[in-house]
């Protein structure tokens, strides 16, 4: 076989044009081409939004496979979603392929793309720990965010109440101290538990440092048997999060098989890690950063992309500390400093939306000091287009009812006037989706009112939904039975003192058991459930039912009617198959406590109602409605058509829509647990960093989320607020003056607005 | 009051055209071509809709062997070692034994079952370098490996299906282990196709495979392709699913299209093509069972329980149109109605069903299925 020679860059450049049928005015600008055409070290690609930075991405792959002669094996490209790898490997294998039918090669003589390793760092770190066998890391269940919630519920003392008799759980002082606001409940517990265990990890926080602090600092003193104990907890019941998973693969690269992974592995034919490309780099936490430097030691060959002003994931533990000083952090760690480039041209939006994002960060003196926001140039529209129109447009409500109105009658006539082809092309973004009665809610009221259909899949509703409760109805009807003396179930019954459940959740049980019994298709249904318990009955009370576990149960009762029905219905169905996976979660950490046999037996009331509340209503069905269930968003077509989308600022990262509605906008920045987390934990982290007031961080959070959401809109942008806007959310005019006066607004945009 | 539509907003604005998402689907040759071809149904809401099976007896069986090898050769190459396989020592809330105790009785079990003598059962932790495991050391890796399904959610429902795959590994090791762990080239040689037209790329065919030699290979050698053996772990019998022609030829394809990417990827073909049914090293059979553990020669054993798939240029062109026929089939099922999606087979007239029985026996949604391969009732839960 002969492998293809490598190419010059120009030629390399001028075959692929030909091979992806680009005409002549087609081309990667100048910026782009810099940054494709870098040779070894540290490179920074500074991209703003919609500034073409996937593409060059994937020119970059190519061009050191088949520039630069780099063996697949030898790079490492990772991205912030598993979606936008899969872009990625998509778009390598079709340029390649592209260009090996343009050259008329055969498949072995051009480099095979699928061989690089692409995907998000996770992914990346257990399948590189999977294919190199690292022991420690050796058969692990990886837990999703809500099987480590179910994990620390069942396994961790860290969420039991403070004044417990059995196993007493931390001091309010010690939720105070990190920020943790909401302690009362559970669920509140374990969520403020992760925080706090998840941030040690990703701060890549010195645990010894900790140990001794704790020596004379109290709170630490709490902390540190609470994180020896979910250690433990995850090493005997195999399991790992996912900031474990950061912390094992940072200690795979400094073992013997981690010596093979990066410096190649002769008698297996594995090459070294030569070049690591990461994308989204604004959004890197400590711990992901100490990998990244670590990758790249021995050749200095890292490549990030990204921008700070769209980082949004301090909540997940990330810091823009490793994108606006990686200057600094590059020379402290590899010893060199690193090339940038901007990219400054914005493909996606006229010249007057990207102004409005420009002057929204530049006017800020505070947003703009160094340390906070890296320095970098005003972005210019690389587009031209026939007409001219007005892209910016303002919506003042009076309250939120109103608000809503005046948005749904703007969404209505932007379709009354074909402004769009689909429904899907327009957004509304909120801080939260949750569809509560004064946010979201009054507006997909609007929404329902008027029939334009619209798609929120993060509402946190599908425990909500009739069909979820009618299945849970049927699971509690077998769980707890009812019967003539107990016709509302054991567990009102025999309610005892610190037994009881909370008002909501015994509300929600007996809405599940309602919905069940309205049901009048579901004979068959009601009589296995009969004579199943008839047949727990007549069983000895104290043994287990073999094998006939709560996932089980579940199965048993969607494979009849109405269930099965519901099984083929579009908007029933997917439901149905997160109950699949919550029970599955749910059922791998409790798979030791299955059902009793003694269920129904009045003798065995007691223990049976002590089962029930704490191995189901509470461990499982107050997480449903204290957590909200998100509905199941379809891998290949986020975005589905036919319906107005509703996200979050959050969920909006990445995409792009012609008209972009941007609300909560009266809201203003917020200090919480994170920027807490983040100051506690500072000094204790192998590189701690310059912070600055938690206030202001929480200022400049909010302020990057913002401008995310202003840079997503290709034609229109629609500020939503109610009376008059946050300053920090709407920004400054032209000449440096605040926007949030309400005549200086109407002087600036294009107002909508209605006075009763 | 202000009339909306009184209003100049936006006008003059040029509409953008909604763009097609660029799919170009990836399909593994037994997680997505194989599992279609066996259940649509199955493969459509566990793959597809994202349901997820509460146990699966098959996937346990299967992938627990699969893993225990792969761990198994790896010790035995010094590239891992068993021994440091964490086996807890201690009682937790119910368990009666420890996991250590619990492996103990286990051993003594196979060797009342005459699959071990005692004297194998040393206490005997040490690593020694290249060695085949000692019982021992592989009751760890099963322990380890089953453990961690279990952490998966992959249950074992029988003890009577998680001893015979303890058995199985056991006498696997044992009978086979000296004879091909030092023969294993690859245990995760990637095999790939891309489909495309003359203007795209449609999608990603890909499949793993263990590559075995004939010969023992020199340290450090390179690999000579042309010696290779595609070598694919079945859980079953080759008795029972050569009975089965549906099944057979699905696991025929399956080989062949192997055959066709290694060659692709190679450039040259597989010296043979096995698929190792390693349920046939304990037959339901008492007296065969005994005749096979009595047998001593190691390739003897390999003939009763390989099966050794024929592959012509023709044979694996006829067995790569029919992967692809499923690719688009596949491709048409995702454009169907909801409710039109994914229906399950049914058989001709007078044929065997598609799907085998073992496969509906514990699928999940075997009550609503409208042509399972056998009856199920559910008139009660227990």
């Amino acid at each position: 076989m002969i492998p293809m020679e490598p190419l010059t860059f120009e030629e390399f450049h001028q075959t692929l044009k030909s091979a992806l049928n680009w005409d002549e005015n087609r081309d990667l600008n100048e910026a782009q081409l810099n940054a494709v055409a870098h040779g070894v070290g540290l490179l920074m690609i500074m991209a703003g939004p919609g500034s073409g930075k996937s593409e060059v991405i994937v020119w970059r792959c190519l061009k050191l496979l088949l520039v630069d002669g780099v063996d697949p094996k030898s790079i490492i490209v990772t991205t912030f979603t598993e979606k936008a790898a899969r872009n990625l490997i998509n778009r390598i294998t079709n340029y390649i392929t592209l260009l090996r039918t343009y050259l008329e090669l055969d498949i072995r003589d051009v480099p095979d793309a699928s061989l690089i390793y692409i995907g998000t760092l996770h992914s990346l770190c257990n399948e590189i720990m999977q294919e190199y066998r690292y022991i420690p890391y050796q058969n692990k269940r990886l837990m999703d965010d809500f099987e480590q919630r179910f994990f620390v519920y069942r396994y961790c003392r860290v969420s039991n109440r403070w004044d417990g008799r059995m196993r007493p759980g931390p001091s309010q002082e010690f939720w105070n101290h990190f920020g943790i606001r909401r302690h009362y409940m559970k669920w509140d517990r374990v969520n403020g538990a992760i925080s706090i265990l998840n941030r040690i990890i990703e701060d890549n926080v010195n645990i010894d440092l900790l140990e001794e602090e704790a020596e004379n600092n109290e709170i630490f003193q709490e902390l540190m048997p609470f994180y020896r104990e979910y250690e433990t907890q995850l090493q005997e019941n195999y399991r790992c999060d996912f900031s474990h998973l950061q912390r094992f693969f940072l200690d795979f690269l400094d073992s013997e098989q981690g010596a093979l992974f990066l410096n190649g592995d002769n008698t297996r034919g594995k090459p070294p890690i030569e070049y690591i490309l990461v994308d989204e780099y604004q959004d890197t936490n400590p711990i992901q950063e100490s990998i990244y430097f670590r990758l790249a030691e021995r050749t200095t060959n890292l490549t990030i992309v990204g921008d700070d002003d769209q980082a949004m994931y301090r909540f997940r533990g990330a810091s823009t500390d490793a994108i606006v000083n990686f200057n600094d952090r590059c020379e402290e760690n590899l010893g060199v400093a690193p090339e940038i480039f901007q990219l400054r041209t914005n493909y996606r939006s006229p010249q007057r939306i990207i102004d409005l994002f420009n002057d929204y960060v530049l006017y800020y003196e505070n947003y703009n000091r160094p340390g906070v926001r890296a320095p970098k140039e005003r972005m210019i529209s690389g587009l031209n287009f026939e007409n001219e129109w007005d892209p910016i447009l303002s919506i003042r409500g009076q309250n939120g009812a109103n608000l809503a109105e005046l948005t749904v009658d703007i969404i209505q006539d932007i379709i009354n006037r074909n402004y769009v082809e689909d429904l899907s092309q327009i957004v509304l973004l909120f801080s939260s989706t949750r569809e509560g009665p004064r946010g979201t809610g009054l507006f997909v009221e609007q929404l329902n009112t008027r029939g334009i259909p619209y798609f929120n899949p993060r509402s946190r509703m599908v425990q909500q939904s009739v069909e979820v409760q009618q299945i849970l109805g049927a699971m509690i009807e077998f769980l707890d039975p009812s019967d003539e003396e107990n016709p509302e179930g054991l567990y009102v019954n025999h309610q005892l003192p610190g037994m009881g459940l909370r008002s909501d959740l015994l509300e929600f049980i007996n809405n599940c058991r309602a919905a069940y019994r309205e049901l009048d298709t579901a004979i068959d249904l009601h009589n296995a459930i009969q004579r199943s318990l008839e047949n727990i009955r007549e069983l000895n009370h104290d043994v287990f039912v073999r094998g006939l576990n709560i996932m089980n149960i579940f199965y048993r009762i969607v494979n009849l009617p109405p269930f099965s029905q519901y099984l083929d219905d579009p908007r029933i169905s997917p439901r149905i198959g997160i109950l699949s996976q919550l029970f599955e979660a749910f059922t791998s950490t409790n798979y030791a406590r299955l059902i009793t046999s003694s269920a129904s037996s009045s003798r065995n009331g007691f223990v049976f109602k002590r089962n029930i509340i704490g191995n189901f209503y509470v461990p499982f069905c107050e997480l449903l409605i204290s957590q909200g269930i998100n509905d199941f968003e379809d891998r290949e077509f986020p975005i589905p058509l036919g319906s107005v989308q509703i996200m979050t600022y959050h969920q909006a990262k990445g995409l792009e829509f012609p008209f972009v509605f941007l609300l909560n906008l009266t809201n203003n920045p917020r200090t919480s647990s994170e920027h807490v987390l983040e100051e506690v934990f500072n000094d204790f982290r192998e590189n701690p960093i310059t912070l600055h007031n938690r206030d202001e961080r929480a200022f400049h959070d909010y302020f990057r989320k913002i401008y995310v959401g202003k840079s997503r809109g290709q034609l229109g942008v629609i500020l939503s607020f109610i009376s008059r806007p946050n300053i920090s959310a709407i920004g400054f005019d032209q000449d440096g003056n605040p926007l949030n006066d309400i005549r200086r607004l109407r002087r600036n945009f294009n107002m909508y607005e209605r006075r009763s | 009051m202000n009339k909306i539509s009184d209003q100049d907003f936006f006008t003059g604005v040029e509409s953008r055209r909604i763009q097609d998402p660029e799919i170009i689907r990836s399909y593994g040759i037994t997680s997505d071509i194989i599992a279609y071809r066996l259940c649509p149904r199955n493969y459509g809401y566990f793959k597809k809709r994202n349901f997820i099976p509460s146990t699966s007896g098959q996937l346990f069986f299967g992938t627990i062997i699969h893993n225990v090898f792969d761990q198994a050769h790896l010790h035995y190459s010094g590239r891992f070692n068993l021994t440091d396989l964490p086996l807890s020592n201690r009682r937790r809330g119910f368990e009666r034994l420890s996991a250590r105790e619990m492996l103990r009785v286990n051993l003594e079990n196979l060797v009342r079952n005459h699959i071990l003598e005692p004297e194998e059962i040393t206490e005997d932790f040490r690593f020694e370098d290249p060695q085949v495991p000692n019982p021992l050391q592989l009751g760890n890796a099963f322990v380890n490996v089953e453990n961690s399904l279990r952490a998966r959610g992959v249950l074992n429902l029988s003890r009577g299906l998680r001893m015979r795959a303890f058995r199985l590994t056991q006498i696997f090791n044992k009978k086979l282990g000296g004879y091909v762990y030092p023969k294993i080239v690859d245990t995760e040689h990637t095999l790939e196709h891309i489909g495309q037209t003359p203007n795209d790329v449609r999608y990603l065919m890909h499949g793993v495979v263990d590559l075995i030699t004939e010969e023992i290979p020199e340290p450090g050698a390179p690999i000579d392709y042309a010696d290779c053996v595609i070598w694919d772990y079945k859980g079953g019998s080759k008795e029972i699913v050569e009975d089965s022609p549906a099944q057979t030829a699905n696991y025929d394809f399956q080989l062949q299209t192997y055959v066709k990417l290694f060659q692709d990827k190679n450039g040259i073909f597989p010296k043979e093509a096995n698929l190792i049914f390693v349920g046939s090293l304990l037959p339901e059979n008492e007296d065969n069972r005994i005749e096979i553990l009595n047998i001593e020669d190691p390739e003897l054993i390999l003939e009763r329980i390989v099966r050794r798939v024929e592959f012509n240029p023709e044979a694996i062109d006829q067995a790569f149109e029919v992967f692809e026929e499923t690719i688009d089939i596949i491709d048409l099922e995702h454009r169907r109605n909801y409710n039109e999606q994914w229906r399950p087979l049914a058989p001709e007239q007078g044929a065997e069903h598609p799907t085998p029985s073992t496969m509906c026996q514990t699928c999940e949604l075997r009550w609503s299925c409208e042509s399972p391969n056998g009856h199920f009732s559910l008139r009660t839960f227990i």
